[in-house]
C-alpha cells in the first residue's frame, strides 16, 4: 500500500478540488447568481465536508485497506460492481478535464497546433506521471500546488490597483434559489476529494488531511472568484470563458512583465496536470483491484490511449463541456454524496466466528 | 498522411514501448490490452473520418436532464 506525507495528502486534496475547478465553474455560478455567488462555495463545501467524514470513516473500520480493496472484500460482486461504476465515473472526469485543458491551450496559447496533438502531448505526460505511482504524484504536486497556491495569495497583491469593491454590492441582492443555483455547478467539482479512500488505506489519512485541502481549495477558489467579480465586474465575468485567465492578464507590473499571464499558466498547467494524472492513477488502480489479475505496469498506458481517443470522441467542443456542467451534478451527487452516505450505514467489516460464538 | 495511419502511428509506438510489460503479461491481460489499443484507434478513426453529430456525452446529458431540479433555470 502507497504512503504519502501529510503535507502531500493535503495538496493533493486541495488539488482535486481546485485545479480543474477554476477553469470555468465561476464564470457559470456568476452567471446564475450574480455577485452572491461568492456564497455558492460554503453551501457546496458543507454537503461535501459531510460526505467526506462519512466517506473516511467507513473506510477506517477496514484497516490497512483502500475502500476498492474493502468493497471487493465485504461485498464480493456488488462490491466489485459498485467499484466498476467508480471507475467509470472518474474515467468521464479524466476525458472531461484533459478536453477541458487541451480547449484551454488551443483557444488561449496554441491556436494554430490541432487539438488532438494538444491531447496527444497531455496525455503522454499524464502518463508519464502516473508510471511513477502515487509517491511520484505526490512530489509533483508538493512543487506544483504549493507554486500555485502561492501565486494565488499573491494576486490580490497584484491586482490592487483593479479592484472595485462597488461590484460587489448590494450582497443578498438574489434570491436564495440563485445561490442554490450556483453551488449546484460547484459541489460535482468540490466532491472529487472523495477519491483519496479509494487509492489509500485507512492508516494513511486522518479525516482532517483531506477537511484542511478541501478547506484551503475553497479558501483559493473563493478568493479567486471575490477578485474576478471586484475586477472584471459580474457581467463580463460570466461572458468570458475562462474568467480566471481574464483575471491575470489584468496584472500589469512593468512593461517588462506584460505577459505575466504566461507564467502563471505555466504554473498551473503542470498543476492541473498532476490533478489529471491522480484522476488517472485512480482509474488504473480501480480497475487493477476489480481485476487482480492485471499488473498496474500493463495498464497505464492503454488506459492513457484510450483517454486521449475518448476525451476527442465524447465531446463536440468545450461549449458542450460547458452544457454537460449543468447536468454533471446529478451525476456527483450520486457519486460523491449518497453513494457514501449509503455505504456509511452499510459496509461494515463481516463479523467474525470467533465473536459470534463468544 | 491518413488519419489511419496517424492512429496506428500511435497505438504501435506506445504498444513497442510497452511490450515487455505485454509479454509478461497473462492471456487475460494480453487479449484486453490489445482490444483497448484496437478500440483506441478505431475512436481515433471515427472521430476525424465520419461527421459525429451526436456526441456521448449529450445523450448523457440529456438523461441527466431529467433529474436536474435546476433544468429550467430554477427549483
Amino acid at each position: 500500500m502507497q504512503k504519502l506525507s501529510a503535507r502531500q495528502l493535503v495538496l493533493i486534496s486541495c488539488g482535486l478540488t481546485l485545479d480543474a475547478t477554476l477553469i470555468s465553474i465561476p464564470a457559470q455560478m456568476v452567471k446564475v447568481a450574480g455577485h452572491d455567488a461568492v456564497f455558492c462555495y460554503f453551501i457546496a463545501m458543507a454537503l461535501i465536508v459531510l460526505s467526506w467524514i462519512a466517506i473516511v470513516k467507513t473506510v477506517q473500520r477496514f484497516p490497512g485497506q483502500d475502500l476498492f480493496s474493502a468493497l471487493t472484500d465485504r461485498f464480493p460482486f456488488i462490491g466489485k460492481v459498485i467499484g466498476l461504476s467508480y471507475v467509470a465515473f472518474f474515467f468521464l472526469i479524466l476525458t472531461r478535464d484533459l478536453r477541458s485543458i487541451a480547449s484551454f491551450v488551443n483557444y488561449s496559447l496554441l491556436p494554430r497546433t490541432p487539438l488532438s496533438v494538444i491531447i496527444a502531448v497531455l496525455g503522454v505526460c499524464v502518463a508519464l506521471t502516473v508510471r511513477s505511482r502515487l509517491k511520484g504524484v505526490g512530489r509533483m504536486t508538493e512543487i506544483y500546488q504549493t507554486s500555485l497556491l502561492i501565486i494565488i495569495l499573491l494576486l490580490p497583491v497584484l491586482l490592487f490597483k483593479e479592484v472595485d469593491y462597488r461590484w460587489m454590492q448590494p450582497l443578498f441582492s438574489h434570491s436564495i434559489t440563485d445561490v442554490l443555483h450556483g453551488s449546484w455547478y460547484a459541489v460535482a467539482y468540490l466532491g472529487e476529494i472523495v477519491a483519496i479512500p479509494f487509492l489509500l488505506s485507512s492508516s494513511s489519512f486522518p479525516v482532517r488531511h483531506g477537511l484542511y485541502g478541501l478547506l484551503i481549495g475553497v479558501a483559493m477558489l473563493e478568493g479567486l472568484l471575490v477578485l474576478c467579480i471586484a475586477v472584471l465586474s459580474p457581467e463580463i465575468t460570466s461572458r468570458f470563458l475562462f474568467p480566471n485567465y481574464h483575471l491575470i492578464r489584468e496584472i500589469r507590473i512593468t512593461d517588462f512583465l506584460d505577459r505575466f499571464d504566461v507564467a502563471i499558466v505555466g504554473v498551473w498547467l503542470p498543476a492541473v496536470m498532476v490533478k489529471i494524472a491522480c484522476t488517472l492513477y485512480f482509474v488504473c488502480h480501480g480497475i487493477r483491484r476489480i481485476f487482480p489479475s492485471l499488473q498496474f505496469e500493463q495498464i497505464v498506458t492503454p488506459v492513457s490511449v484510450f483517454t486521449v481517443a475518448c476525451s476527442m470522441w465524447l465531446y463536440a467542443n468545450y461549449n458542450q463541456i460547458l452544457h454537460f456542467n449543468a447536468h454533471w451534478p446529478v451525476l456527483g451527487l450520486l457519486f460523491e454524496v449518497l453513494i457514501p452516505i449509503v455505504m456509511y450505514f452499510v459496509l461494515r467489516p463481516k463479523v467474525k466466528s470467533t465473536a459470534l460464538a463468544k | 498522411m491518413s488519419i489511419f495511419v496517424q492512429a496506428l502511428i500511435v497505438a504501435g509506438l506506445c504498444f513497442i514501448l510497452e511490450w515487455n510489460a505485454f509479454r509478461k503479461a497473462s492471456t487475460g491481460a494480453r487479449i484486453a490490452i490489445s482490444m483497448s489499443y484496437l478500440c483506441s484507434v478505431a475512436i481515433w478513426v471515427y472521430v476525424f473520418k465520419s461527421v459525429q453529430t451526436v456526441h456521448p456525452s449529450e445523450i448523457l446529458q440529456a438523461a441527466l436532464a431529467a433529474l436536474n431540479p435546476f433544468r429550467s433555470g430554477g427549483l
